[in-house]
């Protein structure tokens, strides 16, 4: 029998052979080896602490800055007051009949699209045509062939219009138009 | 302060509850890996800028490697949900995430829902072979293979008796994550918006603003009083969620309180963030407890 002799905070350890019995010092196992080398040891591990230390801050950092290092995120969700504006495709065939688009549906959408078209006029020529074909081809894909033009529209309203589940009437404003040439401002 | 922050982290804990967040995060996260359409980037090449580590990257991911990705993620996950070649098996599932979490976020909008998620899995995979330390299939797998061989010298651990400090800090270190995200989601409002956030029209307009607002978006949206009160108490929700690592009890209030916002946004907005809420609930609640409970 073997005997550790090591002070715990109850009793010796003791270990029999074939027979293990676990001692628990505060944050630390004692493991005879080769009796079970299978038996964890030691508290938690070097790297712990460093790892928390830079996980927690980096978190905070990115929090205050803010930063957005996904998935250290800044966690500005719904954090801005929102006004009464929001953007809208609508599809044109070669009829010049309208259809809207839903450009932002899960399914075939684009989920940035009110993001990416209120920035359009800040980016270069080449990303708005780049978005604009992506956007026109959607659109064939989801309402056929015929689908000539994509437009894009700044929607206006005013919240107190509302009467019951009736939406306001909306100022609708032509902002962009995208075909196959590319993305063309208006106004 | 710190020491006593740090002697908190650093703990002991049971090997069963860090068990239980591993099977928990691990299945959450393949279940995420299998029901996201991860085409919708990968069909989508033009409309690639690529944010932050996804500027490795010359052009989106194919559809091809999406799919590859998909699958291999998947199968990680539940190999280390199992508890099996874990210093392996969470790290692949947890690259692969990344990448094709990277995919959906490089195409114009960053996707928070399943960032808690993945801060999550990060901790855990850290924290290396404690994670799989107890019930795993490994031992089951072990003992059968002793059968086989007609035993051997060693003989098997228990799975149920360990304890200590390498169970606990992944744990407490993934809960701080989660108070932290909810606490800055707070202090972002208070910080851009101010008391305007609850005083103003502004949740009635982010319902309103909707392309088809739902009955329940409308039903609150009709009302400013209810609307005042629900986004008092998301603001509330989330500034002071930080409490709950001081005081525990508070756990039975912000907890369902948190997992009722996030199911209120989803039936009110469409908005899905269950891979959050579950996080949540998978961290916090001690899973082994509430077993030996029922």
């Amino acid at each position: 029998m073997v005997s550790l002799g090591v002070p715990t905070t109850s009793r010796l350890c003791n270990f029999g052979d074939g027979d293990v019995e676990r001692c628990l010092v505060p944050t630390t196992w004692i493991a005879v080896k080769g009796q079970h080398p299978e038996m964890p040891t030691g508290g938690a591990p070097r790297q712990a602490r460093p790892f928390v230390a830079a996980f927690l801050a980096t978190l905070v950092v990115c929090g205050l800055a803010p930063f957005n290092l996904w998935p250290f995120s800044n966690w500005e969700l719904f954090s801005r007051l929102r006004t009464q504006t929001r953007w809208e495709a609508v599809a044109v065939a070669w009829t010049g009949r309208e259809r809207a688009y839903p450009i932002a549906s899960p399914r075939h959408g684009y989920r940035g699209f009110a993001a990416v078209s209120g920035g359009f006029s800040k980016q270069s020529a080449a990303q708005p045509d780049a978005s604009c074909a992506a956007w026109l081809r959607g659109a064939t894909e989801v309402l056929g062939t015929k689908t000539r033009l994509v437009r894009i529209y700044r929607m206006e309203w005013l919240l107190s219009d509302r009467r019951g589940h009736r939406a306001p009437p909306r100022q609708r404003t032509l902002i962009w138009v995208c075909t196959a040439k590319g993305a063309r401002e208006q106004g | 302060m710190l020491r006593r922050a740090e002697g908190w982290v650093f703990a002991p804990e049971d090997a069963k509850r860090l068990a239980a967040v591993r099977i928990g995060l691990c299945g959450l996260l393949a279940l995420r890996l299998a029901t996201a359409d991860y085409g919708l980037a990968a069909r989508q090449p033009a409309l690639f800028e690529p944010h932050f580590y996804m500027d490795v990257f010359p052009r989106m991911p194919s559809l091809e490697v999406a799919t590859i990705l998909q699958l291999c993620g998947i199968v990680a996950a539940v190999v280390a949900a199992a508890g099996l070649v874990i210093r392996a098996s969470l790290p692949l599932a947890f690259i692969c995430s990344l990448v094709l979490h990277g995919m959906l976020n490089s195409i114009g909008r960053i996707i928070v829902g399943d960032a808690l998620l993945m801060l999550s899995v990060l901790v855990l995979l850290v924290c290396g072979s404690a994670a799989g330390e107890a019930w795993s299939v490994r031992e089951p797998l072990r003992r059968a293979l002793r059968r086989v061989r007609r035993g051997s010298a060693n003989p098997p651990i228990s799975d149920h008796d360990f304890d200590g400090a390498r169970y606990g800090w992944p744990i407490r270190t993934a809960m701080i994550a989660i108070a932290l995200a909810y606490f800055f989601a707070g202090l972002q409002k208070w910080r851009y918006s101010g008391l305007p956030w609850v005083t103003s029209d502004n949740l009635r307009w982010i319902l309103y603003g909707q392309a088809h607002p739902d009955g329940l978006a409308l039903f609150v949206a009709d009302r400013p009083r209810l609307s005042h009160l629900f986004a008092a108490g998301a603001l509330l929700l989330e500034t002071c969620f930080p409490l709950v690592l001081f005081l525990p009890r508070l756990r039975w209030l912000f907890i369902p309180g948190v997992v009722a916002m996030h199911v209120g946004i989803r039936l009110a907005m469409g908005l899905d963030y269950s891979a959050q809420w579950l996080t949540v609930l998978i961290v916090f609640v001690n899973w082994p407890a509430v077993g030996a409970w029922l």
